[in-house]
């Protein structure tokens, strides 16, 4: 007989896994899971995404991109007055394109291209090859294409007007191609998702991956596992089972501990699925592999952890699978319309105060007030007080301040994602502006999942079984 | 002592369940512990296995205070009305069990498949334990409590489903296992049972001790005893001893002390009398069981 202590026995640890990985599979319902998530990834291994050819708006955007300063653009601040800051004294455009080798012009192709520079006649200064085979298509951070060759076309009288021309062979850089309009279909090319004029292929893909993991996806797999995993901890605790495991020499905290680790594994089974899955179809179909994606596999599990402490709890002390379900689904809802409801207030903020216009805004939002579905700004009554000056207000702020905020975790992801699907600089910029508000959300998370957590053992520590 | 119990009192809310019991348990003993539902039998288990606090008093299991892990690691328990996860094999759950009980993958390898054997559970290895009888529950839930091979056996209604063979069987091995040095704790309604396997008994009554001792002890009837004679032989009258007759040449006699017998025996010969059958007169467990527990007092 071992006389180890039980943190000198990892077995123990691997048991409890191993009962969990065993009530899980007896449930069924993670195989019908699965197969659902093969069935739809299934339907996304049929999606074909066509570029529309038209390399003309990218390589006229290019050209003029060269007479900006393109280095920090700010999307969300973008105005005419800026760019005018931004000039570099000349104006850049395409004289002339076409591919080379008569290639089809797609993405994949070169271009011969003219450009024209027009600066300030006899006085200004000129730009070298080196100059404009650097500028020419890089937007900020964001490259459309690359220079492979240049050669300036001297023209003496033109010279003379300040005028400068360049031949270059250019290719696709490593933006390009998330921007090109892609026109998508489902079911082999039957089922049109796109209008004739596509969409840039980064936004198709980062709707994809909305809908298939932190979106829709996600909300059936959270919803289905806090439903599955709401019956494994009153299992274990009912009577004639726990006297069974209180009785072996481990700590009882550690027992429920383990048990909420093995509740955790069933969804990270799904999630990995699910969230790999989606990677690797979407990587096959449109041959775009953003590893950024499979974010979502930690931030959903934590959201899941969250719901399933919560579930813990309620289970120890009522011992039963419904209330631990109803009670946790009823903290998410609470959660979400928190977050609805401040969301309102942070629009209202933003419509009394410019200044905080910038401050905090999510891609959702921008997306939707870009489509024209979001609130737009209302003419300001000036007998009504804003919301968030309202008691009201300050009450949503106060819950918002104090509870997890899942849509924190959603807009993390979407700025993950931004990074790899976005065209360049100015949507990439805004990764760096909701960080700190992420960073609050995800320590408000972990604050409330073991504050659950420690509750719950401590309860199932001192109880008689 | 294996168990000792000073004093210990517990109360559930307002109700009291244990009331200043005290008790030891030699080892190698098979002690039964007797009471009729909600006498505080398994609160007492509860106590001594460090499952539940004790309101009032103290109690020591291996020389130890209850509850420590060292402790728990010598002890096998089959609760009463038990229930075993049944998404596991019968393999599976005793592996699970053993785990969480610290014995080593190699001995759990061994004993399990040694152990489904001894218990009638061979065969069934594939069998989830949804699909397993009452009788096979519980001798499968036998076989958890046994695995770590275990110094002290608490067991809760051990037979409880079990068919008069599986329960002859369980018997054995229980008493196959106090010959290996380990010492029982047997809770158990089935009087009979519990005469032939207990060594020693108490009975609890109001979360008291209504009564303890050995089972000879208790169900010893003074020096009753009942004769029966040859067919058509009567009682001699040259015996200077009042006999009771209680059917054809059978008699009963009270006698004052052990050796008396012999005297009656001599005297029997002496007058040509053939004795066909001799015996003691003792009460059951459960006629005493019926006094105590199911009586007014305590």
């Amino acid at each position: 007989m071992s006389q180890n202590s039980w943190w000198q026995r990892p077995s123990v640890f691997v048991a409890i896994l191993g009962d969990s990985w065993r009530e899980t599979r007896d449930s069924k319902v993670l195989y019908v899971l699965l197969g659902g998530i093969v069935l739809l990834l299934g339907v996304v291994l049929t999606a074909r995404f066509e570029p529309i050819p038209g390399s003309k708006q990218y390589l006229q955007l290019a050209a003029r991109a060269c007479g900006v300063d393109t280095d920090g653009l700010d999307a969300t601040s973008l105005n005419a007055m800026d760019m005018a800051g931004r000039l570099r004294g000349a104006l850049y455009s395409l004289e002339t394109s076409e591919t080379v080798d008569d290639a089809e012009d797609l993405p994949g192709a070169r271009w011969r291209v003219i450009l024209r520079r027009q600066g300030i006649p006899l006085v200004g200064g000129r730009d070298t090859a080196e100059q404009v085979s650097e500028r020419f298509g890089k937007i900020a951070e964001g490259r459309l294409f690359v220079v492979d060759s240049i050669e300036e076309l001297e023209d003496r009288t033109t010279g003379l007007l300040g005028i400068q021309r360049w031949s270059l062979l250019v290719s696709a850089g490593r933006d390009l191609r998330v921007a090109w309009p892609h026109r998508m279909t489902l079911f082999l090319g039957v089922v049109p998702l796109t209008s004739d004029s596509g969409a840039p292929l980064g936004l198709q893909i980062f709707i994809l991956y909305k809908l298939l993991t932190t979106g829709f996806g996600a909300w059936i797999m959270l919803l289905v596992g806090v439903v599955v995993t709401s019956f494994f901890v009153p299992n274990m605790i009912r009577k004639g089972t726990l006297e069974l495991l209180l009785v072996r020499p481990i700590p009882r905290w550690r027992l429920l501990f383990y048990k909420y680790l093995g509740g955790l594994m069933f969804a990270l089974v799904l999630l990995v699925a699910l969230v790999g899955g989606a990677w690797v179809a979407t990587g096959i179909t449109a041959g775009l592999w953003s590893p950024t994606v499979l974010w979502a596999v930690p931030i959903l599990l934590l959201f899941f952890g969250l719901l399933y402490s919560c579930s813990t709890l309620v289970a120890v002390i009522t011992r039963a699978p419904v209330p631990a379900m109803l009670m946790t689904c009823l903290y998410w809802v609470a959660l979400f319309i928190v977050g609805i409801l401040h969301g309102q207030v942070e629009i209202s903020r933003m419509e009394s105060d410019p200044a905080n216009k910038s401050q905090g805004i999510s891609l959702t939002d921008l997306k939707m007030n870009r489509n024209g579905l979001g609130p737009r700004p209302r003419p300001r009554q000036p007998d009504r007080k804003p919301l968030y000056e309202t008691t009201f207000g300050q009450v949503v702020e106060s819950f918002h301040a104090v509870l997890p905020r899942d849509r924190d975790l959603d807009n993390l992801m979407d700025r993950q994602l931004v990074k790899d699907l976005a065209l360049a600089g100015p949507l990439r910029d805004l990764t760096s502006r909701t960080g700190s508000s992420a960073v609050v959300g995800l320590g408000i998370t972990l604050a409330h999942l073991g504050g659950f957590l420690f509750l719950a053992c401590w309860i199932f520590s001192r109880r008689d079984p | 002592m294996v168990v000792r119990v000073e004093n210990l009192g517990k109360v559930y809310g307002r109700k009291p369940a244990l009331d200043g019991v005290s008790l030891a348990v030699a080892p190698g003993e098979i002690f039964g512990l007797l009471g009729q539902n909600g006498a505080g039998k398994t609160t007492l288990v509860k106590i001594l296995l460090g499952l539940v606090a004790p309101t009032s008093g103290q109690a020591w299991l291996l020389d130890s205070p209850v509850g420590t892990a060292k402790v728990r690691e010598k002890v096998g328990y089959l609760p009463e009305d038990h229930r075993l996860p049944e998404y596991h094999t019968g393999p599976n759950l005793l592996d699970f069990y053993g785990a969480l009980q610290g014995v080593p993958g190699p001995v759990r390898a061994r004993r399990i498949p040694e152990l489904l054997g001894q218990l009638g559970l061979a065969g069934r290895e594939r069998l989830k334990v949804r699909g397993y009888s009452k009788g096979m529950k519980q001798r499968l839930g036998l076989a958890q409590a046994l695995l770590a091979q275990p110094r002290v056996l608490f067991l809760d209604e051990p037979t409880d489903g079990v068919d008069p063979v599986g329960r002859r069987h369980i018997r054995d091995l229980l008493l196959e296992e106090r010959a290996k040095g380990v010492t029982l704790f047997v809770n158990s309604h089935l009087l009979s049972e519990m005469e032939q396997l207990c060594d020693r008994v108490a009975i609890l009554k109001n979360g008291r001790i209504a009564l303890t001792g050995t089972v000879a002890d208790l169900t010893r009837q003074g020096d009753r005893w009942q004769l029966e004679l040859a067919s058509g032989e009567s009682w001699p009258a040259t015996l200077n001893l009042a006999a009771q007759e209680i059917g054809p040449s059978r008699y009963e006699l009270v006698l004052a002390k052990d050796g008396d017998i012999d005297d009656v025996l001599r005297g029997l010969i002496g007058s040509g009398v053939k004795l066909r059958h001799l015996e003691r007169m003792r009460s059951t467990l459960e006629d005493l069981y019926l006094d105590v527990a199911g009586g007014g007092g305590a």
